[in-house]
């Protein structure tokens, strides 16, 4: 009796184990920020492109424009991806000086995470944040993939005027685990996987088992580009069995093939074309899309325009390729 | 082992252990929507 009663009791501590083993091994495991243990908010490690500052990863091309100290310099800050593009910007077109921090020196300590100064040409705030600084009038030009509906609606409200204008090109790629034998699927199978209309991978010529359908924060821009390729008929509530199953996410090609590639995941081609390069300047890979930089059509800065238009010129077309962009479609 | 101090233990364990997962699931639920869905995919288990 007494053996049965302690056998009890271990299979109970034996389920609560078991359950949080699982738990944590298909869930808590995978559970990261690309850079930070301690913010899970950051999506990518400014300091590694800070302007003017040997170490950083920029595109250096060199440049005719060129503003000087006395000059109204426009602020520029932008989404997460767009950092390298615009931090290039400041790197090749601006004096030095004007990337200011607060304290001194760059930090990414806070909650938000980096410290630039108020009075800082390049500022960090990322999509959503960072366009209504945008719409608010402290940011003269966002770097961002297509704005939200939300965004949009947000500038009306304040009755801000916004000019959006393309700069580059970029393909939206759908990503699963480099183990997951499936390479590519048709944009009917991607629009049929998020409204729960196919929901196993066998169905696409996988391994059986669930499709895990994974979404993003909504206004981020990634999460606003889905929306549009779904024409706003997606299922947001994921099956809670989708967790059993093998993921599938999405995002744009140079987030998950330079600023935070990783071996194990694998971009998948869509109706048979890989999201390389080629097939996104030729306009072969079915999702391509722009990313634009907005300003405020009021905006009394002459500079911005300048800007603005730098950035659709051969030069600034070039450093937007140096940055592992693809420039405007010819 | 008497059936009381059985019963007891028993509920010990049990309390501890939804205490423990309940705050599992929180942390979860509080960490899922902020993290990488890169890193979400790439650390999938493939056995």
């Amino acid at each position: 009796m007494a053996v049965k009663k302690w056998l009890v009791i271990l299979g109970t501590i034996l389920l609560f184990a078991g359950i949080n083993l699982f738990l944590y091994l298909k869930i808590t495991c995978r559970l990261a920020n690309n850079f930070s243990g301690s913010d899970q908010l950051k999506m990518i490690d400014v300091g590694s492109f800070l302007p003017f500052e040997e170490a950083s990863d920029l595109a250096r091309c060199g440049s005719s424009l060129h503003f000087q100290k006395e000059d109204d310099l426009p602020v520029l800050d932008g989404a997460a991806a767009l950092v390298p593009v615009y931090a290039s910007v400041i790197e090749n077109c601006y004096p030095e000086g004007c990337v200011t921090y607060e304290g001194g020196s760059f930090s990414d300590d806070n909650y938000y995470g980096e410290n630039f100064a108020p009075d800082s040409v390049m500022q960090y705030q990322n999509t959503v944040r960072g366009f209504e600084a945008l719409v608010d009038g402290s940011v003269d030009l966002f770097f961002t993939a297509r704005p939200s509906q939300a965004q949009m609606e947000y500038a009306q409200q304040k009755g801000v005027d916004l000019e959006i204008v393309p700069i580059g090109t970029e393909a939206f790629v759908f990503i699963v685990n480099a183990s997951n034998p499936v390479d590519g699927l048709s944009k009917a199978q991607i629009r049929s996987i998020y409204r729960g209309e196919i929901t196993d991978w066998r169905t696409v010529g996988g391994v059986p088992g669930k499709i895990d359908t994974l979404t993003r924060v909504e206004g981020s821009g990634s999460q606003t580009m889905m929306e549009y390729f779904m024409e706003n008929n997606m299922l947001h509530i994921r099956s809670p069995l989708a967790i059993f199953g093998k993921s599938i996410g999405y995002s744009f090609r140079y987030y998950v093939s330079g600023m935070v590639a990783d071996k194990r995941v694998k971009m998948l081609a869509v109706d048979g074309v890989y999201p390389d390069t080629e097939n996104i300047r030729n306009g072969n890979y079915p999702i391509c899309t722009n990313f634009y930089v907005v300003y405020r059509k009021d905006d009394p800065n002459e500079n911005v325009g300048r800007l603005v238009e730098w950035l659709r010129s051969e030069e600034g077309q070039n450093l937007i390729e140096a940055c592992g962009y693809v420039g405007l479609a010819e | 082992m008497s059936d009381k101090k059985f019963v007891r233990i028993l509920i010990i364990i049990a309390v501890i252990g939804m205490i423990i997962t309940a705050a599992h699931v929180a942390y979860i639920c509080k960490a899922y929507p902020n993290s990488s869905i890169i890193q979400y995919v790439a650390r999938e288990l493939w056995l």
